[in-house]
């Protein structure tokens, strides 16, 4: 299975509720969805809940998002609520429309 | 210390923190070194971080808080690191400590090394925590107080409009408990808040609400099931079940009463609606009990019918009679919310004796015994008893056991 099968994959690290960082998180879907036609598929860990993927992701500290597909893998961590300049963190640049990670999703 | 100094060698120069020296010295007078050893020897958490969120340095007090070796730590992924604001709340994963709360900051280089700062602050947000539990909390009971109630209620009533669930607020009044405070002290009286808490925290879900709104006054918001209209009333009748239970074991007289509000899906209704209502129907059931009377009659009951149109004549409709034939029997059928009027005839029972024992017993010496003397004339007698009657239903008196004592058998009843 290549990058592009498997489309934008997130996954966000959270310790118990963090609603900031649930609502982060959707505002970055939205903002992928209408700007960057990117549907975003999204698993939270609650690291509280699994320690154990934690570990195996090795997050050091919450809340993180990690984006696993397509490459590079980047991971943000902290205030997540920037949309710009998580997606701009993220490297799915707005402005760059040849970007193949921008087309990955765009369907 | 050696591998914390070892640490701050690989340090990237350009990590210099922004400093105000004093007047006249020139950043090239101070030694060699010393901002890192600064670094090294802070109670500050402090990361270097590079554009691809790995970590190029970091302190022993970093490695503390992210209970790692420094070493661990170099070149490990921590992500880029986001700080829009002054700072951020985050939690580091400690394998020990599991997530404890910190402050993180962000400063970029010129190089566009990112420069984190970790501040252990757990401490200090289970301070904030606890402080948000104690604002929350009613503390003699441990149940929710008002403000948390109308917050949470009205979440709840939120996500049962949603969700199609049935919802109904009870509110739950202590009866008589300035007499429990008067008779048995404020110790008792907090005991009966207590025990009404309990007994309610211990009968509903532990989805469902349980609030002190006022000294003795509880709320209960209780949800059922999706579709099950009925899984209220079986909610309700456990908590009537559970507070006769109370009343019954009580070493004090504890009763309460209750008044009932569904919610309504179409109705718009906030948590203050649904309370007022419940509030309503609480007070209109406790007058229902305080206007309730029974005639007990002790020993022969020729004077029933002058009795009852004494009854009558004051106003009280439906009034039960009852006979008994012992004190138990009196003790088995009165409690304390109810106004009943005790009949003895004489020479049933020594008067005083009763009396006495009424008064003696726990279960009743909160029962104010009116005694009325009745002579031989039927006109006095009417009288007499409208009196007593009066006292209780027009004038508000406490809950009481009126003893009506009849001196001599009536042949005709009362006109």
């Amino acid at each position: 299975m290549n990058d592009e099968e498997q489309g934008l994959r997130l996954t966000l690290y959270v310790a118990g509720q963090n609603p900031r960082a649930e609502r982060a998180i959707t505002k970055l879907r939205h903002s992928l969805g209408q700007r960057l036609g990117l549907q975003a598929q999204v698993t939270t860990i609650d690291v509280l809940d699994r320690p154990d993927l934690a570990e195996e992701a090795l997050i050091l500290a919450t809340p993180t998002l990690i984006k696993e597909s397509p490459d590079p893998v980047r991971r943000m961590m902290g205030d997540l609520s920037d949309t710009d300049r998580v997606i701009e963190g993220l490297r799915l640049d707005l402005t760059d429309t040849s970007n193949p990670q921008v087309s990955v999703a765009d369907d | 210390m050696t591998k914390q100094l070892a640490a701050t060698q690989e340090a990237p120069t350009s990590v210099t923190p922004d400093t105000d020296l004093a007047p006249g010295v020139s950043p090239n007078a101070l030694p060699k070194g010393l901002f890192e050893l600064m670094i090294g020897v802070s109670a500050e958490g402090m990361l270097a971080v590079d554009d691809g969120g790995r970590i190029l340095f970091a302190n022993a007090a970093a490695a503390d808080l992210l209970g790692r070796d420094v070493d661990a730590l170099m070149g490990a992924e921590f992500g880029l690191p986001m700080a829009a604001e002054e700072h951020v709340d985050v939690e580091l994963l400690h394998p020990k400590r599991g997530a404890p709360g910190a402050e993180l900051r962000v400063a970029m280089s010129p190089e566009g090394i990112h420069v984190v700062m970790l501040r252990d602050v757990s401490q200090w947000m289970r301070l904030r925590n606890e402080l948000q539990r104690l604002a929350l909390v009613d503390s003699l009971t441990g149940v929710a107080n008002r403000r948390a109630f109308l917050a949470l209620g009205e979440q709840a009533l939120r996500l049962a409009g949603r969700e199609d669930r049935p919802c109904m607020l009870v509110f739950v009044d202590i009866d008589q408990m300035k007499a429990i405070n008067d008779r048995y002290g404020h110790r008792t009286g907090d005991n009966a808040v207590i025990k009404t808490a309990t007994m309610l925290t211990d009968t509903v879900r532990d989805s469902d609400i349980v609030a002190r709104i006022g000294g003795d006054e509880f709320c209960v918001l209780l949800t059922g099931t999706s579709g099950r209209p009925d899984s209220l009333d079986d909610a309700m009748d456990r908590i009537r079940q559970a507070a006769d239970q109370l009343s019954r074991s009580a070493e004090f007289p504890l009763s309460v009463t209750f008044g009932a509000a569904r919610f309504d899906h179409e109705g718009n209704q906030t948590i203050h609606d649904l309370m007022d209502a419940a509030d309503a129907e609480m007070y209109a059931a406790k007058r229902r009990k305080q206007r309730r009377m029974r005639m007990l009659f002790m020993g022969e009951s020729q004077a029933r019918d002058a009795v009852r149109q004494a009854i009558e004549q004051a106003g009280s409709d439906d009034v039960p009679l009852i006979d008994v034939d012992t004190i138990e029997d009196i003790l088995r059928v009165t409690k304390t919310e109810d106004r009943d009027v005790l009949v003895v005839q004489e020479g049933v029972t020594d008067v005083s004796t009763l009396m006495a024992t009424l008064r003696g017993l726990s279960a009743t010496n909160m029962l104010p015994v009116l005694s009325i003397q009745i002579e031989s004339d039927p006109v006095a007698e009417e009288r007499a008893l409208n009196l007593g009657v009066n006292d209780v239903v027009d004038r508000g008196m406490p809950p009481a056991v009126i003893l009506a004592r009849i001196r001599r058998t009536l042949d005709t009843p009362a006109r």
